[in-house]
């Protein structure tokens, strides 16, 4: 099991807590919450501190109501904790997304976003787009499922950095939105570069 | 958004929240939760028209510990009566006898555990409703 910089519970109080005892449940709540809320506004900064710290408390509630279903021997008591957070964080931080997105481009940005790709596509050389579709399908088995989903959205013409950093954070905390973002992209250029040049296309059939 | 909130030296205002600020947080919230001590007595609070003042003065109990006794889930069906008498020691409450009678009483009111002691409980508790009832009156 990995370490962690989080204080954990004793064994003596995990038993205790797994039994359902409250002042154990209360002893180990007292221990790790501070830390973990603290650990919470700073990965999730983007997220009103007021709405991380409810779901932080609806986690910590459930875990303790449910104190039975931790295993001990699976996991740390902070790596289960955050590990259930990381989740609701993550779907707190795509209901936001799609908030600020309708604020910033209004009600028909979804309807502007579809008509992208598609009139972009009918400019193109019937040839050249076939060519593209079969490397950008060999390209997706090539990546990881973070990566295939930033490829997506690129593809769609996507330039909205809170779109990707949704994608992000589904797969881990995102302190630097723009930096990671940015990095991301260039990561996953430099990928697909290599893969084009390993799987023998043209860069011409590709732009 | 208030996300970005931050002191002049970058620090989020969050992270200067102290630990005891944090846990006051979370004993409001997880008062609120059914199966919690501050549930049950909530439920004994309507039914004998009390303030949580006047509850939490019977008790002997100070307004930090009882919001802290409140968070606290309620004592475990088995283990009732030892669960009880500890949380009451944790959290400081200086009529213990009177705190574990009252929420023998609550969880019988909430159909948590009907038995043969709980009935006792019960009458007790219509006695007592009917003689406030009595007060009011007068």
């Amino acid at each position: 099991m990995q370490e962690s910089n989080f204080p954990q519970p004793t064994p003596e109080q995990l038993a205790g807590f797994q039994e359902g005892d409250p002042l154990v449940i209360n002893e180990v709540v007292e221990l790790v919450l501070p830390s973990i809320l603290r650990w919470a506004w700073i990965q999730y900064q983007r997220l009103p501190p007021d709405d991380v710290r409810d779901i932080v408390h609806q986690v910590l509630a459930e875990i303790c109501y449910h104190a039975a279903r931790y295993d001990p021997r699976r996991s740390l008591f902070t790596t289960y904790v955050i590990g259930l957070l990381k989740r609701r964080l993550a779907d707190l931080y795509a209901t936001q997304q799609e908030r600020d997105e309708k604020e910033e481009y209004g009600p028909d940005a979804h309807e502007k976003l579809l008509s992208l790709p598609y009139n972009e596509t009918e400019a193109l050389d019937e040839d050249t787009r076939l060519v593209r579709e079969e490397f950008f399908h060999s390209v997706e088995e090539h990546l990881e499922p973070a990566e295939r989903e930033i490829f997506q959205l690129m593809r769609k013409g996507v330039k909205s950095s809170r779109a990707f950093a949704a994608v992000l954070v589904r797969y881990g905390p995102v302190s630097d939105e723009a930096n990671e973002v940015k990095n991301a992209k260039a990561r996953l250029m430099r990928k697909v570069t290599f893969l084009a040049k390993t799987l023998g296309y043209a860069p011409e059939d590709l732009r | 958004m208030t996300q970005n909130r931050a002191n002049e030296d970058g620090t989020p205002v969050t992270a200067l929240q102290t630990d005891a600020e944090i846990l006051h947080k979370w004993y409001e919230y997880a008062s609120q939760q059914p199966g919690s001590i501050g549930s049950l007595l909530q439920l004994l609070r309507f039914r004998q028209r009390k303030s949580e003042e006047q509850q939490r003065r019977e008790f002997e109990v100070s307004v930090a510990d009882f919001t802290k006794l409140q968070s606290m889930r309620s004592p475990r069906p088995d283990h009732f009566h030892s669960d009880a008498q500890r949380i009451a020691r944790a959290c400081h409450v200086g009529q213990v006898f009177h705190f574990e009678q009252t929420l023998m009483l609550a969880r019988n009111l909430a159909g948590h555990a009907p038995s043969t002691q709980g009935d006792v409980y019960e009458a007790a508790f219509d006695a007592f409703t009917s003689d406030q009832s009595m007060t009011e009156e007068e």
